[in-house]
């Protein structure tokens, strides 16, 4: 597990992380949300040993970062490479510096993706070169793996190509891969954990879908004279009423707390129908969000 | 994975590329090559190592190219956050690099310097017992050049963040020294100081702290003659000093890359210290800069007074709060504002005006220094004891190489610098100022402002016991240079400045007099030119400096020495009674003079300032060949050669004058180069 506690780094007058406390489990994919400028990179930097905090800590596995280094892999959303070097050298590289490196694995997905192995680098297009870093960064057989904006400006297919990479890795090991965007979709089908950043701060962590089961959307069917403003009113005194949208007499509504009371008096309120329906990351998000000063849709595009 | 296997694995990471490989050993191959080439046609003069002028720009050169290239990762924030990404230390990257770049530069002038004493070696017989020595020196200072150039690079891109502010930091690092003390204490203390003639503190302080003349002392640059250069060795105050700038460095650069913030790659700087030091230190060092050339400029510095301090305050102080403001807009963060140091723009600015304070505050006791106990007094009158055309150089274009040369000869420690002292006591107390106001020499009187007052100048060099050296320039009115007799007329005066009178055992050697004209060999027995010696060891210890006023040398006796070649001429003036008695019974003409000579015509150049019409290039030439103007001619002309003391018995040199005599015997004519007794 990485356990950031505290920290905080300026940048100058600019405090790009403010005192930040996270704590990031073993073994899932953990979503790092924010709008750009929020603190995600330099929070990420920082994890990966490449920033120095100003002050907090960051523990891998319980020991300090700078022995914990060998543990995880840092992508960063334009990655490194040599002059004149192919996926091959850079997984030589890589190996020395990771002794589990699997080069044969490194082969076998490139092969898989149509990738050179012996083409170098910089004639690979930007979706090329981010496929072979993810297979450098899911092949060096680190425990955590720190993607910043990996799906930033790639087309849904590469996108899709390589959050299927993602997930074929967490099939065959456990290990724990923390990804940062500015873009809820690049995240909610691949991350349950989501921690979502703002100007330096942590605005909230979790598991989103669990924090989700106590807050319901009912959409309902009232008579076409109905009062929607009154309903509203109404809804709100008696229940913690998060979203209220009424589209004619078509009326959804999202209710914090309200599992077994909730339909029940929808229908005193002469609701012709009342069905329950599923929620979407993005509306949990907007639950969550309520209320923390935070607006959502930023990352929602 | 072992930290030293680490280590190793990151110096063989740092020769990916293999760019700082090939940029050390390609430029020591080819500079193998050109020596070897340049050897192959003259070993005299060429030097692969000590001695050779370009040495010291190569190995600065590749000590900063080998230097950026190892360390340019700091100055790119991409390759620099992949490899902190890395499970591997920042301070291993950095080490492992640093020790690539030293063991590629120095194995790389080794090799070329061994390959070079090989083949001269085997080309030279004379270079062949300097074999080992002259390489193993000529490597070892390459070497220390390179390692400080190294360290420099080094140290200016640790604490910089990008290549441009880097190769700034590296110019500045480099020049500050030179510029601080070259172009603004030696412009205040020869503007301020009315004695100053050097000061050897501060040409020791740049040689040792402005790392590129240390780099040319090191390699010898003052050393030409091939005797000379093989035996060569630095100087113990030159190693330490080079020493010191490596060892401090490294720990510098050491310290600078613990402190060291990544992600202010790109910005300037990238340790705030650094910052507020260059900045401070740039800022000082341009108001005082400016003040300097300010009062060079306007030449308010002659005229000394309240005005030029003033002015010098003003401008040092305006220009590093300029120069501060300047840079803080540079170096600023978005939002703030330039004035955010105030205390630190205050420093600079007090320092600046300090340093312009000290200079006009310490002149009165520079200029009355005057040290009492002295090991050594060394002295050079202008005009006494050299040449018209040196006298003529030394006054008019300041050039300071013959005055050297007499400081170095005329170097008194027994009775003569008791005299010196005595008469430099009241001189050294008028503190710059002439005594006597009564007009006097040729071209004296230009120099102090004041034209009647200065006779000449006395360059003076007190050596005191703890081996340090205080020099003075002394502007000398007429009555003290008379005074100066006392000093002239000391036995260790006149051992340096009459050389014959040294002459031993001369039997073997060639004597030939010389009367300005024409030279002639003189046949004398071992024992007459030992009598002759004699004579004259005599005469000039009878010898007055009032006589030389009076009458010019009637020649020389020039003496070739037998063995070495050498040639020491003896002067002799016609009131050498003994002397003159000996060249005569030898058949020497002791009273021939020019007009005995049958001058054939006289050529007279002139330049004029006002060209009158039809003349070109301000020049007039006039040529009297009439028997009546010839015979007038050579009643006032005298040879230049025998213009021995242009101080004391000054000529007319208005004109150049040349004398076309005809050699009776070959029916040839000699041209003599004259001047015009005074008053005729």
């Amino acid at each position: 597990m990485i356990q950031i506690q505290n920290i905080t780094k300026r940048f100058d007058e600019i405090c790009a992380v403010n005192d930040v406390s996270l704590e990031i489990p073993e073994g899932l994919m953990f979503g790092l949300l924010g709008t750009n400028g929020a603190g995600k990179t330099t929070l990420m930097r920082t994890i990966a040993g490449i920033l120095e905090a100003d002050a907090g800590d960051v523990t891998v596995d319980g020991n300090p970062l700078e022995s914990g280094k060998k543990k995880i892999f840092y992508l960063p959303d334009d990655p490194y490479y040599f002059p004149n070097a192919s996926v091959e050298q850079m997984a030589e590289f890589y190996e020395r510096q990771y002794p589990e490196m699997d080069r044969e694995t490194v082969t076998y997905m490139a092969e898989t993706l149509e990738l050179d192995v012996k083409r170098p680098l910089r004639n690979f297009s930007k979706g090329m070169k981010r496929q072979a870093f993810l297979i450098l960064a899911l092949c060096a057989g680190t425990k955590y793996l720190l993607c910043d904006e990996v799906f930033d400006g790639l087309d849904p297919i590469v996108a899709e190509v390589m959050k299927n990479l993602f997930r074929q890795e967490m099939k065959e090991r456990k290990f724990t891969a923390v990804v940062a965007s500015h873009r809820l979709n690049d995240l909610e089908d691949l991350c349950g954990n989501i921690a979502i950043l703002h100007k330096g701060g942590l605005v909230t962590a979790g598991d989103m879908r669990e924090r989700a089961e106590h807050v319901r959307k009912y959409q309902c069917v009232f008579r076409e004279d109905t009062d929607t403003e009154r309903l509203r009113r109404e809804i709100g005194k008696e229940l913690e009423l998060v979203r209220f949208h009424a589209d004619g007499s078509f009326v959804t509504v999202v209710l914090r707390d309200a599992e077994g009371t909730a339909e029940e008096y929808l229908r005193k309120q002469n609701a012709e129908l009342v069905r329950e329906a599923s929620m979407s990351l993005e509306e949990i998000f907007i639950a969550e969000m309520e209320g923390k000063d935070y607006d959502i849709r930023k990352v929602l595009c | 994975m072992t930290s030293a296997k680490c280590f190793a694995d990151w110096i063989r990471e740092a020769g990916r590329g293999h760019l700082a490989a090939f940029l050390g050993w390609g430029t020591m191959l080819v500079y193998t090559v050109l020596s070897v080439t340049r050897l192959s046609f003259d070993t005299d003069y060429t030097y692969f190592g000590i001695g050779n002028t370009e040495l010291p720009w190569l190995g600065a050169g590749l000590g900063l190219a080998l230097a950026f290239l190892e360390f340019f990762y700091l100055l790119r924030q991409k390759k620099q956050d992949f490899y902190y990404s890395l499970p591997v230390k920042k301070s291993t990257v950095f080490w492992s690099r640093y020790v690539h770049g030293a063991i590629h530069g120095i194995l790389s002038v080794a090799f070329a310097m061994g390959a070079c004493g090989i083949f001269q070696s085997a080309a030279d017989a004379e270079f062949a017992p300097f074999a080992w020595s002259y390489t193993g020196k000529s490597f070892l200072v390459t070497a220390g050049v390179y390692l400080v150039f190294y360290h420099i690079g080094m140290l200016c891109i640790t604490v910089c963040g990008n290549a441009v502010s880097s190769l700034v930091l590296c110019g500045v690092f480099i020049a500050y020294f030179r510029i601080l003390i070259g172009n603004v204490f030696v412009t205040f203390a020869s503007g301020w100081f009315q004695t100053y003639y050097r000061i050897p503190l501060l040409e020791k302080m740049t040689m040792l702290l402005s790392p590129f003349s240390l780099a040319e002392a090191l390699t010898g640059r003052d050393v030409y003659e091939k005797p000379l250069v093989l035996r060569f060795t630095p100087s113990a105050d030159l190693i330490a000093a080079a020493l010191a700038w490596i060892i401090l460095l490294l720990l510098v650069a050491a310290l600078a890359c613990r402190k060291r913030k990544t992600e202010r790659t790109g910005r300037v700087f990238v340790i705030l210290a650094a910052e507020r030091i260059a900045e401070a230190g740039i800022s000082f060092l341009a108001g005082v800069w400016a003040a300097g050339f300010a009062l060079d400029l306007s030449g308010v510095m002659e005229s000394g007074g309240i005005a030029a301090g003033v002015m010098a305050v003003l401008v040092s102080a305006a220009v590093a709060a300029a120069v501060h403001c300047l840079l803080e807009i540079v170096l600023k963060n978005p939002g703030s504002g330039i004035l955010r140091r105030k205390w630190q723009l205050a420093a600079a600015c007090a320092v600046s005006v300090a340093v312009c304070i000290v200079f006009p505050a310490g002149a009165s006791s520079y200029d009355t220094y005057f040290p009492g106990e002295a090991s050594g007094v060394s002295i050079s009158i202008d005009g006494l004891g050299m040449t018209y055309d040196i006298y003529l150089q030394v006054q008019g274009d300041r050039e300071d190489y013959e005055t050297d040369d007499q400081l170095e000869k005329y170097m008194l420690t027994g009775e003569g610098k008791s005299a010196a002292l005595g008469w430099l006591k009241e001189i050294a107390a008028s503190g710059g100022n002439a005594k006597n106001t009564s007009a006097g020499g040729t071209q004296s009187g230009t120099d102090a402002g004041d034209p009647g007052g200065v006779f000449t100048w006395a360059a003076v060099c007190y050596h005191l016991e703890d081996g340090s050296e205080h020099y003075r320039t002394y502007p000398i009115s007429e009555e003290q240079a008379e005074s100066f007799a006392a000093v002239y007329e000391t036995a260790e005066y006149k051992q340096i400045a009459y050389p014959g009178v040294n002459l031993a055992e001369a039997g073997e050697d060639r004597f030939t007099w010389d009367d300005g004209v024409t030279g002639t060999a003189m046949k004398m027995t071992a024992e007459e030119k030992e009598s002759l010696l004699e004579a004259y060891r005599e005469d000039v210890k009878e010898l007055e400096m009032a006589e030389l006023k009076t009458v010019l040398p009637a020649g020389h006796v020039e003496v070739r020495a037998s063995r070495s070649g050498n040639v020491t001429e003896l002067v002799v003036y016609p009131f050498f009674e003994r002397t003159c008695s000996i060249l005569e019974e030898t058949g020497v003409d002791i009273g021939k003079t020019l007009k005995d000579y049958p001058v054939e015509s006289v050529e007279a150049r002139e330049s004029l300032f006002s060209a009158p019409k039809g003349s070109a290039g301000g020049v007039s030439t006039s040529f009297y060949e009439e028997p009546g103007e010839v015979a007038e001619w050579k009643e006032k002309l005298v040879p230049e050669k025998l213009d021995v003391q242009p101080l004391l018995y000054p000529l007319d040199h208005s004109k150049e004058i040349k004398a076309e005599i005809e050699e009776e015997e070959t029916s040839s004519l000699i041209r003599i180069d004259c001047a015009v007794m005074p008053g005729r």
